[in-house]
């Protein structure tokens, strides 16, 4: 069910299985669930992704409950889907490695630098210009927020 | 009886201020009309901390929509245009003007949101004495608030149209954080529309600024349990941060007159987290760091406020 989950995605899936795999997904919560994780893969590979706390985790999961392939796939009728599958083997391993990367680069790390003790000096300007021009009932509301502006 | 008499007198002379009732609140709302539906031009001052700007303002009511031309006469000549809903300011510097899409605001002299129920919740309103401003007779009423959560609003009500004429936020000490006041201000009774259009300089370089600030609804990930009571959230806007693939978030909550805004955004690494507090002008700020992310609350609003409200954020 899998592959042909693949197959889906890659939009190389026969017209005859569309209506059966759609069906599946709405019953099953699992496959719901991996639909899920293919979409949020895809979107971080096109850096539409907008972000989550646990991505990293939820990633580390899913790898977690793959299990383990010793033997190669057992011969499909189809040899376009046998194709796809490999195909997807390496692109979810290129992905997930390129998710857990850009986690490790991007995201909020429990290990980050000492806080240090907030002075008017150090105060983010772009955090104030924001106040101001969503607050501001005198002229401050005339602050450059732009970045265009310098 | 004498003694009597002696006692209420020394009673009016303690008491400078009449608290209105339940009907000497439709002086706000009479304000927040006039604000919407007169026609006028002025010249205003505005005060924020040690910071004092002239402002120009013309403003109509064309059919049943307002328009609105704001332009700073101090330092650059930045403008503004709002119809409606749709607000426009145009940064002017040396070579290039900026136009910017902002959210609609509550600029002097239109502050009274058209929802008064929170002030009326929060604020003891009572009346002062007349007094002028700008060459016309205003009242002057005070807002109080009945906790130590909010700053006072003293305003001067223009007697014949109820336009706020001048404005003083005063902090829990009674000292003047800001101020804004009419110096002229003409009213007419209809008004043409030839002055809504910025003035265009083709010898400079028009950026659209469209792109820094995104607005994404999006179900938040965090929680403040303790938003100062009165205040409800009136704007929220997500931003992707430049150059990593993660968003900030800016939450605006306003019991009417007063305004906090809560950040949260994800730390870099290398990044050095700010704790702890800081006030300047006006204004306070509250820094927290926690599970990674810089929680920061700014508000002309005291300490306690955006101190108690940072520290309830979880997530």
């Amino acid at each position: 069910m899998k592959e042909k989950n693949s197959s889906l995605f890659d939009n190389e899936i026969k017209k005859e299985d569309i209506d059966t795999l759609i069906s599946a997904k709405i019953k099953n919560p699992g496959m719901r669930s991996q639909w899920f994780y293919y979409q949020t893969i895809r979107d971080v590979m096109r850096g539409d992704y907008i972000g989550s706390p646990g991505l990293s985790k939820k990633i580390m999961q899913a790898i977690d409950q793959e299990p383990t392939q010793i033997g190669r796939y057992s011969q499909t009728k189809e040899l376009a889907i046998e194709v796809n599958s490999y195909y997807w083997q390496f692109a979810l391993a290129f992905t997930v490695l390129f998710a857990i990367g850009l986690a490790a680069v991007n995201f909020p790390q429990g290990k980050t630098e000492a806080p240090v003790q907030l002075v008017y000096e150090d105060m983010p300007t772009e955090i104030i210009n924001a106040h101001y021009a969503n607050t501001s009932s005198t002229a401050n509301y005339f602050v450059q927020t732009s970045l265009l502006v310098k | 009886m004498k003694c009597l008499g002696l006692l209420l007198f020394l009673l009016c002379l303690a008491t400078p201020f009449a608290y209105a009732d339940q009907a000497g609140w439709s002086v706000i709302e009479d304000a927040y009309k006039a604000s919407q539906n007169k026609n006028y031009k002025g010249i205003y001052i505005s005060q924020h901390g040690q910071e004092l700007k002239s402002v120009e303002i013309t403003h109509a009511l064309h059919g049943n929509e307002q328009f609105t031309r704001i332009n700073l006469l101090d330092g650059n000549a930045d403008e503004i245009f709002s119809q409606g809903d749709t607000v426009v300011i145009y940064h002017k510097r040396d070579n290039t003007i900026v136009v910017q899409k902002r959210e609609q605001q509550h600029l002097f002299p239109a502050i009274f949101p058209k929802d008064i129920n929170s002030i009326k919740k929060y604020y003891l309103l009572s009346f002062g004495k007349p007094d002028r401003v700008a060459g016309r007779i205003t009242q002057n009423i005070v807002l109080t608030p009945k906790d130590d959560l909010r700053y006072s609003y003293h305003f001067w009500l223009d007697q014949q149209t109820s336009l706020p004429m001048k404005m003083i936020v005063q902090n829990l000490k009674k000292e003047v954080l800001e101020q804004s006041a009419f110096n002229k201000i003409q009213f007419v009774s209809s008004m043409g529309l030839d002055w809504f259009k910025p003035a265009v300089d083709l010898s400079k370089e028009y950026l659209m600024d469209e792109g820094f600030s995104k607005e994404i609804n999006l179900n938040r990930f965090w929680r403040a349990s303790n938003i100062p009571p009165g205040f409800k959230e009136v704007n929220f806007i997500a931003s992707k941060m430049p150059g990593i693939n993660m968003m900030s978030y800016h939450t605006v909550y306003s019991d009417g007159l007063s305004y906090i805004s809560l950040f949260l955004q994800p730390v870099r690494k290398g990044q050095k987290p700010k704790t702890g507090d800081l006030n300047f002008d006006a204004t306070n700020v509250a820094a927290r760091y926690y599970n990674g992310y810089q929680i920061m609350a700014v508000g002309a609003v005291p300490l306690k406020a955006v101190r108690n409200l940072i520290d309830s954020v979880d997530f």
